[in-house]
């Protein structure tokens, strides 16, 4: 019963501090930084995504590599299928490049009008 | 970043059409006449009118033993021919012969994608598929094309095929179906986009940084490679959409 009152509580202060969130945007975004989370989110996104695909491509080739040891006369396909699966792979990075463009070219200007000019 | 020159639209713009990469800023201003002629539209017609004259130069003469012009179109053809042949079912063991339904629409995704890509490495030109219009005009063709070819093929049983093998399974199944095939519009156009606008990217940034000392040479040498796997990844998908389309469903 306790603990039933003390969540309501707690939902009850976030609804009132969410009724004023419309109001606070121009001040939540000079004071809180979210133009630095805007920078900070369109960087980390790209590493990370890199750093998952750079681990993909490292098994994509030591397969290749393996076969090819083992069988050279295969070497033209498995070079083939090599290609192939390192361009899938790159793709993702690319998913997370084209999200951080969007953040750069068209959030950063705006949060920049916001606050700057 | 400032603007590029790019040669066609200085020469439209001598001509008093407005056409120019600051088209991208002030569209509305301009009517009609920008949307027609905007930088990535200007260079997609340069490729097209190229294309033509290529295929008539190098049609002139129709030689027993090829020779020239001749033998590099008839190269082209053939690889794409025998590329098509090995991913799409061809008749084979009684199965249907898809290769006249699709080899056409292959053979201009080739081309087309091919000299696109490589208009970039020009100094002065752009990609015209390094703008998401396009990729994503590409990609549509080809997604309404394969639903068209499952449906033509299977009649309403391709919605089958969304199901899943085992029926008590469906409302776990058929969500992720869908959302797959909606995924492939996505991906499908976002590669082929990505990888041109970040090769373009890379090489104005280089040359803003260390322009002078050759610097953009590496990244020039991965563009040519890029541009031709780029092309050889999206057929490879469409023939495989396509093919995944008609196929008997287990």
């Amino acid at each position: 019963m306790k603990r039933v009152l003390s969540l309501a509580v707690l939902f009850l202060l976030t609804g009132v501090a969410m009724a004023f969130a419309a109001d606070v945007s121009t001040q939540a975004a000079v004071g809180n930084g979210f133009l630095g989370l805007v920078v900070l989110g369109a960087c980390l996104g790209v590493g990370v995504a890199a750093s998952g695909c750079g681990v993909g491509m490292g098994h994509c080739v030591r397969g290749a590599c393996e076969g090819i040891a083992r069988n050279p006369e295969l070497s033209g396909k498995l070079t083939v299928t090599m290609i192939l699966g390192l361009a899938f792979i790159e793709a993702l990075t690319l998913y997370a490049l084209v999200l951080s463009f969007y953040l750069v070219f068209a959030k950063l200007p705006s949060y920049m009008a916001l606050i700057g000019a | 970043m400032e603007h590029p020159l790019l040669f066609l639209c200085y020469l439209l713009q001598l001509f008093g059409i407005p056409s120019g990469p600051h088209y991208y800023e002030h569209a509305k201003q301009y009517g009609i006449m920008a949307y027609i002629f905007a930088p990535h539209m200007v260079h997609s017609y340069f490729v097209c009118l190229l294309l033509i004259v290529l295929i008539k130069l190098g049609l002139k003469r129709r030689e027993f033993i090829p020779r020239g012009g001749q033998n590099f179109w008839e190269f082209v053809v053939e690889s794409t021919y025998e590329f098509t042949k090995e991913n799409v079912p061809h008749g084979e063991h009684g199965k249907i012969n898809l290769v006249p339904y699709v080899f056409p629409l292959i053979m201009m995704f080739t081309v087309y994608i091919l000299f696109s890509n490589y208009l970039g490495l020009i100094p002065g030109f752009m990609c015209p598929t390094a703008n998401i219009n396009v990729t994503l005009g590409l990609t549509l063709i080809t997604i309404v094309y394969y639903h068209f070819l499952g449906l033509r093929f299977q009649g309403f049983r391709y919605f089958k095929q969304f199901l899943g093998p085992i029926p008590y399974l469906i409302p776990l199944i058929a969500p992720a179906e869908i959302f797959g095939h909606i995924g492939r519009i996505i991906s499908l156009s976002v590669r082929l986009f990505a990888n041109m606008m970040a090769k373009e990217l890379l090489i104005g940034i280089l040359l803003f940084l260390a322009g002078p000392f050759l610097a953009p040479l590496p990244i020039l040498l991965l563009g040519v490679l890029v541009a031709f796997i780029q092309m050889l990844i999206f057929i490879t998908l469409s023939l495989a959409y396509f093919a995944g389309a008609v196929e008997e469903h287990h």
